[in-house]
This record gives C-alpha cells, structure tokens and sequence, in this order.
C-alpha cells in the first residue's frame, strides 16, 4: 500500500514514513502544501496523511481541490486542531478520518489500515485462497496452518494482491501501490518481489497461486484458469 | 424593585387620577366663585333699584306710591322675591309682597358684613343668597335687603360637576385598564431589547441587535452594545487563534516525541542511532519555546528588570548581528547598517533582545539576495527612533494588525525555528522601555519603528539600575 505524507514538521514528517515503511507502506513525503497537492494528483495513493497547517497551501485548500477534480483517494487530516468545529470543518470539506496530535502511532497505523481497505472495498480481515489464509490485521500469512514469514515489501506485494484477489494487476499498479518514489521505475523490482513472494509461499507448501498473465500482469487466485 | 414598568404604572394610576381630580375641582371651584358672583352682583343690582326707587319716592312722602311702583316692577319679576328696606333704627319702610305675607315682626336675615353676600334658606326653606346694602344720606340712611333662590345656579353647578365627575370615572378606569396595556405596548422595544441582550452570551457574540426598529431613544444603546459585541468578538477570535495556535505550537513537539519513543519501543531492532539527537533537539526546542514563553508572560505582567545605562548603539546592533551573519550569508542577505544616533539611553539585554528578534525575522523571511537597514536617528526632543527595513512581499496590509500578536504568523507553517511570538516580545519589551514599535509597509518593504523617548522621560528614580517595571 502507498501512502503519501504531506507534513510541513521534518521529524514528525520523518517519522510517520519511517513508521509506516516499517509496517510495510510505501511512502512519500511533501513538506509543504503545493509538493503535496502535486504528489496526490501525479501517483495513485491508497491513503494520504494530510497536516492542516502548511506552508504555501493549507491542507483543507488540497482537500478541496482534490475532491473538486474527482480524487477519491481516502485522505486522514494529522492536525493540532482538536476542537469540534475543526473535526467538522476536516470531514466536511472530504476527509475520510481525523487525527489529533500527539497521536498513538498504533492508532495512526489502524486508521490507515482501515482506510487502505476500505479503497478496495473489503470489509473482512481475512482472506482465504486456495488454502492460503491471509490476516490483513495480524498481518499474517498461513498455509494449513503454517505460518509463513515474510518481509514488509513482500508482506504488503501479497496484502495488495489479496485484496485484489482475481483481479490481473499490471506491473505499474505494483509499482505504484507497493514502492514509492524512491525507487526506479525502470528496475526489475516487480518482478523480483513477486518471484520472492512465489517461492516462500511454495515452499510453505501453498499451491501456486500467482499466475502470469502475459503482457498483462499478475493474478492471485486458487487455479489458473 | 427599581422596576421603570412598575413607576410608570404606579404614577400612571396614582398621580394621573390625582392630579386630574384637582384639575377638574379646580375648574369646577373657579366656575362656581364665578357663577356665585355673577349672582351676587344681580342681587346689588336688584339693592340699586329698590334704593333708587327708595330715593325718588322720599322727597314725595308718598308710601302708596312707592309701592305701586314696586309691585308693578315685581310684576315685571325686575325685583328678587324677597327684598327688604330698613331704617338705621331697623325700623322696616318697604317690603316685598312675599315677604309681607310672613307673620308680623319677620325680618329677613342679614349677612354678616354689609355688601358681602352669603347664603342662606329662604322663608319656605329653599336656598337662597342674600345681601345687603346700605344706601341713603347721612341724615337719612336705609339698608336694602335683598335674598333670592339659588335653586338654579346649584342647579348649574351640578350640571357642570356632573361631566367633571363622569370624565374622572371613565380616567381612573381608562388608566386601570387601557394603562398597564398601553405601557406594555409602549415599553415593547424595550423588552425586546431586553431579550435580545439575554440572549447573547459567549457562544453567539455575531448577533447583532438590529437598532432600525428600535425608537430613536433607544438607537443609541442598540449601536454601543453591538459596538461592544464586536470588540468582544473580536477579542474572543483573536484569544482562540492564540490558543489554537499556542496548541499547535506544543502539539507538534509533543507528537515528534511521542512519535519517536513509539516507533523505538515497536521495533527496537531497528532504532536509530540519531533517535537520541532527535529527542535531544525536541527538547531543546521545547525549552527554547517555555523560556520565550515565560519571557513574554513576564514583560506582559510587568515583572521584567530593566538596568538603563548608556550603549553605544552602534556595538549593540553589531553584536546583536553576529549570531545570524552566517545565516544571512547563507541566504545572500547584506546587513546595511547607518547608525546615527550615538549612544541611548536604555537598557542592553532588553533592547538587545529587541535588535535580535527584528533581525532574525528579517533574516529568515526577507527574499534572499535583499537587502537588511539598519539605522537610528535622534529626534528633535531628544528621543530615539531605530528602523529595522527589511524586504517583506509576502506581507499585506492586513496582516499588519496581527505583527504582535502572540504565536501569529504569516501562513500557517510550522516549519522554521520561530515561535511566532518575536514581535509580541519586542512590543513588551518596547513598553518595558517606555517606548513602542510601529510596523509600517512601503514599497514591498517591512518597517519596524522604535521610539525611545529622551532620557528626561524616564524619573530619577526610575532611572536607577536594577528596579522593576
């Protein structure tokens, strides 16, 4: 999943990508209000971590023109602001959550789990495939009841092809969803992760489950149809 | 209770009837003395005929004559019923046929001063008036006597007091009935503005009253309470921005520690070495914001100490330049510094301090490769004038006002080392001083203006070192 952080703060900044690159996001930062803007309307998030106080363009102001142009990215204002009117001011204007800081980092990590499902529309947390059980809130892999360990990246190239489960996901919508910026879009990444990915999962005893669909892309499902 | 309903209902019911009852008793009284006299002067005209008549017949001695005529006047109802003509020795000469039919030895009775009538009852009991009149020579005096019924003049004067008496009923009734309505209706904007005061409280300071439909007496307080509810809004807008920015300001260090020990303590493998120096730096940062915080509470409540001495103003600007010449170097900044005024009068720390946060702002905010002035002048009454001039194209007119406002700050970036109470400090330490500042714009340009007035403002005694302001 791949999240954006529009934060004006360096450390907080800082430290909620570092905190949700180790919960397994891809993560780009902005530091102010017109980076930010530029960001969520050029890459395809699956959440935006919005501040309200920024320089050059409030986070209300991007909110709103964001909605105005048919972005549905689901976006969580980080704010000091906790009064009543302010909550109401965020949500109104097309935010999908509000944070007051200081914060609970496993609270920032739950609301941006819960907003990241909710783009793909699931409402369980657990996915079955194939013999493959997937816990998207304990963040657990098993097959028959092993459990498989995986690294965050390949934690998150799994998570986000279960919840696309049957659906051919291209490389791009990998490369977008599961790294960020950092990384270069011309490298072999996709490929290696997903190679990765099918191995353990084999060697877990899984069935094959990611199919290539040529010039397509990749599908996760119980048989290749 | 000093309620204006209840005076005004109390004099409506009390004074009103009152003072209309003497009004109408008055009148009726003045009418009644004129009737009275009216009447009075018909019965000494009715004396001055019956003594003509008296007069002309004594020359003659002809009784029957007299009194031919006097029948034949009576006839002519010219004479009262009752009229009497006495000698001195009150022997009677002449009466009138009424009179002359009541037993022998009757008289009629007199008032008791000569020419002043009084009222009395006739011989068959009806009221009359009567009056007497003394006519004749010295040698030859009689008095006339003269009563006639005063039936219809009470019969006047009852008429008369019966419409006065009518017009006092239906006022006491009016004032009892219509009155508490009618001071209802006419007290209405009153009570209406009553409720509308009632209503406002700290939650609704944007209502205003609206004083068009008010009466013109009552315009004036509409205008000064919504006058007042606008600077109270104000008041009350300007203290939640400092508090919601004041929150701001300790929130977001509050949430890069927190943010920090939480993600140490969640994967403790991968804690970084520089965490330590993070945690360090928020700290210092907090420290710095607690000190300039208790820096400014101390100048507001008046607890700063002030040492005036005499500076070189000129070593003061320079050393207060120091610590930021490399980040003004960094940012192609050139210090223009024309210092006029010599040495002042003043305190160094504070105006130090005072030099230090107008240059750092200047410093940080001015577009790179400007220019920063620096100059002082003395004016003709020996004060002190020091400009700060630095490039400003981001501010505006507008947010001028909000220069000392605490935590203000143009746009709502956090992202620099400012507390965004510089300028609050330098206004209070400005009045520490006994001076004050001024932010003007001119030509995209930020002008801070301090005055300083001359050292003979500031007391002997207050010019002593180490004193509190």
């Amino acid at each position: 999943m791949r999240v954006l952080v529009v934060e004006d703060s360096v450390r907080l900044r800082e430290g909620v990508a570092g905190a949700l690159r180790k919960a397994g996001y891809a993560v780009d930062t902005a530091a102010d209000g017109e980076e930010g803007h530029w960001a969520a309307q050029s890459n395809a998030y699956d959440a935006i971590i919005l501040d309200i106080m920024l320089p050059g363009m409030d986070g209300l102001e991007i909110l709103g023109h964001l909605r105005q142009k048919g972005n549905t990215t689901p976006i969580l204002l980080l704010t000091a602001r906790d009064t009543v009117p302010d909550r109401v001011k965020g949500l109104r204007a097309g935010a999908d959550d509000y944070l007051v800081k200081p914060f609970a980092l496993d609270e920032l990590l739950a609301r941006i789990e819960v907003l990241c499902r909710r783009v793909y529309g699931l409402v369980e947390n657990c996915v079955s495939v194939g013999g493959l059980e997937i816990d998207f809130s304990r963040r657990r892999a098993s097959v028959e009841g092993r459990e498989i360990t995986l690294p965050a990246r390949e934690w998150a190239l799994l998570e986000y092809f279960a919840r696309r489960q049957g659906q051919v996901v291209t490389r791009t919508e990998i490369e977008e969803h599961i790294y960020d910026s950092r990384v270069d879009p011309m490298s072999n990444v996709v490929d290696a992760a997903v190679y990765a990915l099918r191995r353990k999962l084999a060697a877990a005893g899984a069935p094959p489950l990611i199919h290539t669909r040529r010039g397509l892309g990749y599908v996760l499902e119980a048989s290749d149809s | 209770m000093n309620s204006l309903r209840r005076q005004l209902t109390f004099f409506l019911l009390a004074y009103g009837p009152g003072l209309l009852l003497a009004g109408f008793l008055c009148m009726y009284f003045l009418v009644r003395k004129d009737l009275y006299e009216q009447f009075d002067e018909s019965l000494r005209t009715h004396a001055q005929v019956i003594a003509e008549e008296i007069e002309e017949a004594i020359p003659d001695q002809d009784q029957a004559i007299l009194e031919e005529e006097m029948a034949e006047l009576e006839a002519y109802s010219l004479l009262p019923p009752y009229y009497e003509v006495t000698s001195s020795g009150g022997q009677r000469i002449l009466a009138s046929r009424l009179l002359e039919m009541e037993p022998a030895g009757f008289h009629l009775s007199r008032p008791l001063q000569l020419d002043e009538a009084s009222s009395v009852d006739c011989p068959d009991g009806q009221p009359g008036r009567v009056l007497t009149v003394s006519y004749g020579s010295t040698a030859n005096p009689f008095l006339v006597t003269v009563l006639d019924y005063r039936t219809a003049l009470d019969s006047d004067l009852k008429r008369i007091l019966f419409p006065i008496g009518l017009a006092g009923v239906l006022f006491v009734a009016f004032a009892l009935v219509v009155g508490p309505w009618l001071l209802n209706r006419m007290l209405s904007p009153l009570n209406l503005l009553n409720k509308q005061i009632l209503e406002i409280d700290a939650q609704s300071l944007e209502v205003r009253i609206p004083g068009g439909s008010l009466p013109v007496e009552l315009r004036p307080v509409a205008e000064r309470i919504n006058g007042l509810l606008e600077r109270l809004a104000d008041s009350f807008e300007k203290e939640r921005r400092i508090n919601a920015n004041l929150a701001h300001e300790i929130r977001t260090p509050l949430a890069e520690l927190k943010l920090l020990a939480e993600t140490a303590l969640k994967w403790p493998e991968s804690r970084d070495p520089e965490t330590d120096a993070e945690y360090l730096a928020i700290i210092r940062h907090l420290e710095t914001m607690i000190n300039r915080m208790l820096e400014l509470a101390r100048s507001e409540e008046g607890s700063l100490e002030v040492h005036m001495e005499l500076i070189d103003l000129d070593s003061l600007v320079r050393q207060s330049w120091k610590p930021l010449a490399k980040r003004a170097a960094s940012r192609s900044l050139a210090p223009d510094i024309e210092l006029g005024a010599g040495e002042v009068y003043s305190d160094p720390v504070l105006l130090g301090k005072i030099l230090l946060n107008l240059l750092e702002n200047a410093v940080d905010y001015s577009p790179a490769g400007s220019k920063i002035n620096t100059s002082s002048e003395r004016n003709s009454d020996g004060g002190v004038l020091i400009r700060v001039r630095n490039a400003a194209p981001s501010l505006s007119p507008e947010d001028l006002q909000h220069l000392g406002e605490r935590y203000w700050r143009k746009g709502s970036a956090r992202e620099d080392r400012h507390l965004g109470i510089g300028t609050s400090i330098v206004r209070a330490y400005c009045a520490a001083l006994g001076g004050n500042v001024a932010f003007t714009l001119s030509e995209g340009d930020l002008i801070a203006e301090l005055q300083f007035p001359p050292r003979s403002w500031r007391s002997e005694s207050q010019e002593e070192s180490s004193k509190q302001v």
